[in-house]
């Protein structure tokens, strides 16, 4: 019955409950979700047993896939970070989430419907003994041709992020934020992004080599902000940059960056020296 | 609304017979009945067999709020020569205040709101509907899903352990 009930929904004064809604409808709603949350809802009833399938959207918040997180509030976290606390968990008993991870994205990625992928969001606030973040998995998300990719770490002491998404081609929307004292994060060997139209990246140590790759390789790229990172890097020139938000400090703080792009219709720079 | 006596005025009728007066331009914000009136510029009269009045008045009553909402921002920035990032900043919480009041409805309500948008194809009411019906469902064991939208569990125990027994990787925990 409820397999049917898709078919013959009217809105002809009748009441109609959630699981009457069409399928795109409902793996719409799913996708506001962390994934975890929407593969739960399998035991809902058998209307919803396989929807998280069909869910254009990977959304992975790693604090879920630790024991006790329901009292791990970022806000908290970072708090007691900045009060000056090095790397203790201030909660329960340290529990490593990333095996549970692991086995959770492979169940997911062998699992759902062999569709493209809308976007895959990430966010991480490591904590505890596990100071290595590796990335990796990320090539198996470019093969399902993501439109968006959105990082955010906490706190990272070392990340290993997979050269594959810089040669992404449906990549339109990149964000790779790491709040931290800016390393060299991503120095891919080459960059080809043809349909990337928005650029943003924070806590990383950017050179004029990444600037000049990622300008020859981003041919639409509209918006580009750096947030909190590191330049080195003596000119930024595009022809097609709409949006540029630099929000940054200068490695050499005597050497001005040269902005030639005449496209420009908003800028906002805030470069200071170096701390 | 002040509307003038020349703007157009279109008749939108409800499933159950009702008929609802509103400005051309309100009635544009469907984008369904936008291509209507584009393909056929003299249509006055559109009847809607897929929602009922109360529903309708709904709809009707969110394309006017964003409608006058947009035309006061248009006003103040044609008076100003520019508009003022404080004073938009404060229309949009505004507008946002009203949304969440406006989504202060029961599920079934919700789920039939959520239905006439997508048919009328409001894509702010649509992604009004749907972000609400997801925290709805945020958080929540699926007990207490079953239970905030009404959802029959058609599920046998045996059927729910099969279930969990075929994505353990979904449900484990670590030792």
């Amino acid at each position: 019955m409820d397999n049917s009930s898709r078919l013959c929904v009217q809105m002809n004064g009748g009441i109609y409950r959630i699981s009457g809604l069409p399928d795109p409808i409902l793996t719409h709603i799913l996708s506001f979700l962390p994934t975890k949350e929407a593969v739960h809802t399998c035991l809902l009833s058998k209307r919803w047993k396989n929807m998280w399938a069909s869910v254009p959207v990977l959304n992975f918040v790693l604090k879920e896939f630790r024991d006790g997180y329901s009292d791990f509030k970022i806000e908290d976290y970072e708090t007691y970070i900045h009060r000056g606390n090095e790397f203790e968990n201030p909660y329960n008993e340290y529990h490593d989430p990333r095996p549970l991870f692991e086995w959770f994205l492979h169940g997911v990625l062998e699992n759902r419907e062999p569709l493209h992928l809308g976007s895959l969001q990430f966010r991480w606030a490591p904590d505890g003994g596990c100071r290595q973040v590796s990335m990796n998995w990320l090539d198996d998300i470019v093969l399902l041709m993501p439109r968006v990719i959105s990082v955010f770490i906490w706190k990272h002491p070392c990340l290993d992020f997979p050269d594959s998404v810089f040669s992404c081609t449906s990549l339109e929307n990149f964000e790779l934020v790491v709040n931290n004292v800016p390393k060299e994060l991503v120095s891919p060997k080459s960059i080809s992004l043809p349909s990337l139209k928005v650029l943003h990246l924070g806590g990383q140590v950017l050179t004029d080599d990444f600037m000049k790759l990622l300008f020859l390789g981003c041919l639409v790229l509209e918006e580009l902000e750096l947030d909190e990172c590191m330049l080195v890097v003596s000119d930024i020139s595009s022809n097609v940059l709409k949006k540029l938000v630099i929000n940054s400090f200068n490695f050499n703080y005597d050497d001005q960056i040269q902005i030639s792009c005449p496209g420009l219709l908003y800028v906002d720079v805030c470069s200071l020296g170096p701390t | 609304m002040a509307r003038s006596s020349t703007e157009n005025m279109i008749t939108l009728m409800s499933s159950d017979g009702e008929e609802f007066m509103v400005t051309e331009k309100v009635a544009r914000e469907c984008t369904t009945i936008r291509n209507m009136l584009e393909d056929d510029c003299v249509i006055t009269n559109i009847p809607l067999p897929n929602v009922t009045s109360d529903i309708l008045s709904m709809v009707i009553e969110y394309c006017m709020e964003h409608v006058a909402a947009a035309e006061k921002a248009a006003a103040e920035t044609a008076e100003k020569g520019s508009s003022s990032a404080p004073a938009a900043a404060k229309a949009n919480k505004d507008l946002e205040e009203w949304d969440k009041a406006f989504m202060n409805v029961d599920v079934y309500t919700l789920c039939d709101l959520i239905l006439a948008a997508n048919y009328l194809n409001v894509s702010g009411l649509l992604d009004l509907t749907i972000q609400t019906a997801a925290n709805l469902i945020k958080g929540k064991s699926p007990e207490q899903i079953r239970k905030t939208f009404h959802i029959q569990n058609d599920l046998s125990l045996e059927e729910e352990e099969k279930i969990r027994s075929q994505t353990p990787w979904a449900f484990e925990k670590s030792e």
